[in-house]
């Protein structure tokens, strides 16, 4: 068979160009949130590997992972400017296009045979990788395998990105998303680990990088001109109109990265309301079956579980907390046929106690292994029995965001929502306890939720009310929780 | 800092320096106010609040008057003057 360029190979190729900046510019976006890298799913501070950042926080005052985020330019990340709702949003949106392109490109491969390209059929090919390395350090273009259009170094390499380092990218990004996590633990530790897998997506965006930059100098290497005109023109000719082409493609890729960046940065709420209603659906449809199984041993514990928001500043909290919280009560209402009250005595003398050893997993990247105690929330809404038309739980909590938050943008009284389905679930948790102590007031004291197939942000700390509704557009900014609001994470974070 | 570091038991040589504090401070119950008061733990909130000085406590104090409707309240001290 013929190996050559065809349209199909050639549009891929463009398609592909343009998904892999907005993926590694989205990607830093997500790494500039927490900018450390950990071998341990403690994510002990100062035991990272690795390191963007030169924040020192202080010893003598609670600090939060808020404190340690990083703002990075846009000419490094998407969008840049510390904004990592708009990170993931393009990161995930881009991904889902980059994986429909990647399968259609690997059935094309197939279907027509062009495959065969990038198989290597003798053992004799990996000696004569090594040789063709030699021939380009000694300035020279090495021969390309007999009947094929690359040389043994090309086939491999093309190979390797296809096949190997693709695939990677993509179950170690999966291997991140708590809903995954918490229904397959096993797939979590055949990485090593939620860290480890963290850290080794890391390592394949440097792969990506360092093939990319070896590619375009190859290209070079081997004349621009003719090179550009196989993957413009299909074969070996105009090379000049192939190379103005290539700039000219490449100065619209530069553009469009220009201009998606300046109205992300100047509409993010569009930006979360569009590309939220893909991904969401996504993920509802694909992760919200998804339910908790963990249950890590009591080694692997994490001695001080790390933290993310700071607790009410108010007397009349530090007072009630003083006294143990003997005067808490949480009102659970809205649309239910019988709205409570319990107190903190009533939670804890429920019968069905239920304790639970998971994976914490913030937004920003880092994790924690905890034990937590509770009742079951589904126990709760039995109880109180909601009404058809409702959908949504809004957790109003104690916590004034201007006034204890301020590394945050935003203000107001701190609430998340979650649909009623997740509270089914059989590790959904209203926690009082953690690792066999009452709740610690920065934990969430005395109430928390536990949601363990969403990431952290979600899991409402220092509870004051849980309210019914059937929608939350009225709340707020609408978008479903105070983080939505105010810094456009999506409502539904499986992943 | 867990739970249990959160909050300490005072001695009672403590809880004698809490109540001193609180009468020449002139310190009421907010409810009934009565100035007679048992005193509870003392909550550590120089580490975990941001309006807090370092070295500030909350001490739980229960107003003795039966019939108060909020007898639970607490005073804001600084270690120095109940601790030690
Ligand atoms: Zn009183």
């Amino acid at each position: 068979m013929e190996f050559g360029y065809p349209w199909w190979l050639r549009i891929e190729h463009f398609a592909n160009i343009i998904f892999m900046v907005f993926l590694i510019r989205s990607g830093l976006e997500i790494l500039a949130t927490h900018p450390k890298l950990y071998w341990s799913d403690d994510s002990r501070p100062g035991s990272e590997w690795g390191r963007f950042t030169k924040k020192v926080m202080p010893k003598d005052k609670l600090y939060d992972t808020l404190d340690e985020e990083e703002s990075y330019s846009s000419l490094v990340s998407m969008p840049g400017h510390k904004m990592l709702g708009m990170g993931r949003h393009w990161h995930f949106i881009t991904v889902l296009g980059w994986i429909m392109t990647g399968i259609i490109y690997v059935a094309l491969l197939f279907i027509t045979g062009q495959y065969h390209r990038y198989v290597p059929y003798s053992w004799e090919v990996f000696p004569r990788a090594w040789q063709d390395i030699v021939t380009y350090l000694s300035f020279d273009l090495p021969p390309t395998l007999p009947g094929q259009p690359f040389n043994a170094i090309q086939q491999l390499s093309y190979g390797a990105v296809i096949f190997i380092l693709a695939p990677f990218q993509i179950l170690t990004g999966a291997a991140q998303s708590p809903a995954i996590e918490a229904r397959f633990p096993w797939f979590v530790r055949l990485w090593g680990g939620r860290q480890w897998a963290r850290s080794l997506h890391f390592f394949g965006l440097l792969a990506f990088v360092g093939f990319i930059v070896i590619h375009l100098l190859m290209v070079t290497v081997h004349g621009f001109g003719p090179e550009t005109a196989k993957i413009v023109f299909g074969r070996e000719e105009h090379p000049v109109w192939a190379m103005l082409i290539t700039f000219a493609a490449l100065i619209g890729v530069v553009i469009l990265n220009v201009i998606a960046t300046k109205y992300t940065l100047s509409h993010p709420r569009n930006i979360q309301r569009w590309f939220g209603a893909v991904i969401m659906k996504v993920r509802r449809l694909g992760l919200h079956p998804l339910t908790s199984r963990q249950n890590y041993s009591k080694s692997e514990l994490t001695p001080e579980h790390r933290v993310n928001g700071k607790p009410p500043d108010v007397d009349s909290y530090k007072i009630m907390a003083a006294h143990d919280f003997v005067d808490y009560t949480i009102e659970v209402g809205g649309l239910v046929e019988r709205p409570m009250t319990f107190t903190l005595e009533d939670l804890r003398t429920f019968p069905t106690k239920q304790t639970q050893r998971v994976l914490h997993n913030c937004v920003q990247g880092w994790t924690s292994i905890g034990e937590w105690s509770g009742i079951p929330l589904r126990q709760i809404v039995e109880l109180v029995k909601p009404l058809p038309e409702a959908r949504h739980l809004v957790f109003w909590t104690m916590q004034d965001t201007e006034r204890d938050e301020p590394s945050a943008e935003g203000v107001g009284q701190f609430y998340e929502t979650i649909d009623l389905d997740l509270a089914y679930h059989p590790q959904t948790l209203l926690a009082y306890e953690m690792n066999g102590e009452p709740l610690p007031i920065k934990h969430g004291a005395p109430l928390r939720l536990r949601l363990e197939t969403q990431v952290g942000f979600k899991m409402a700390k220092w509870i004051e009310r849980i309210e019914f509704v059937s929608d939350y557009s009225q709340i707020g900014e609408g978008m479903g929780g105070w983080r939505e609001d105010n810094v456009f994470y999506d409502q539904d974070v499986g992943i | 800092m867990g739970s249990a570091e959160e909050r300490r038991e005072l001695t009672d040589d403590q809880r004698e320096r809490v109540l001193r504090e609180a009468e020449e401070r002139g310190f009421a119950c907010g409810c009934c106010g009565s100035g007679e008061f048992k005193v509870g733990k003392a909550l550590y909130v120089g580490f975990l609040f941001l309006s807090e000085n370092h070295d500030n406590y909350v001490v739980a104090l229960t107003c003795k008057n039966r019939d108060c409707r909020t007898p639970r309240t607490g005073i804001k001290l600084k270690g120095a003057e109940f601790l030690y």
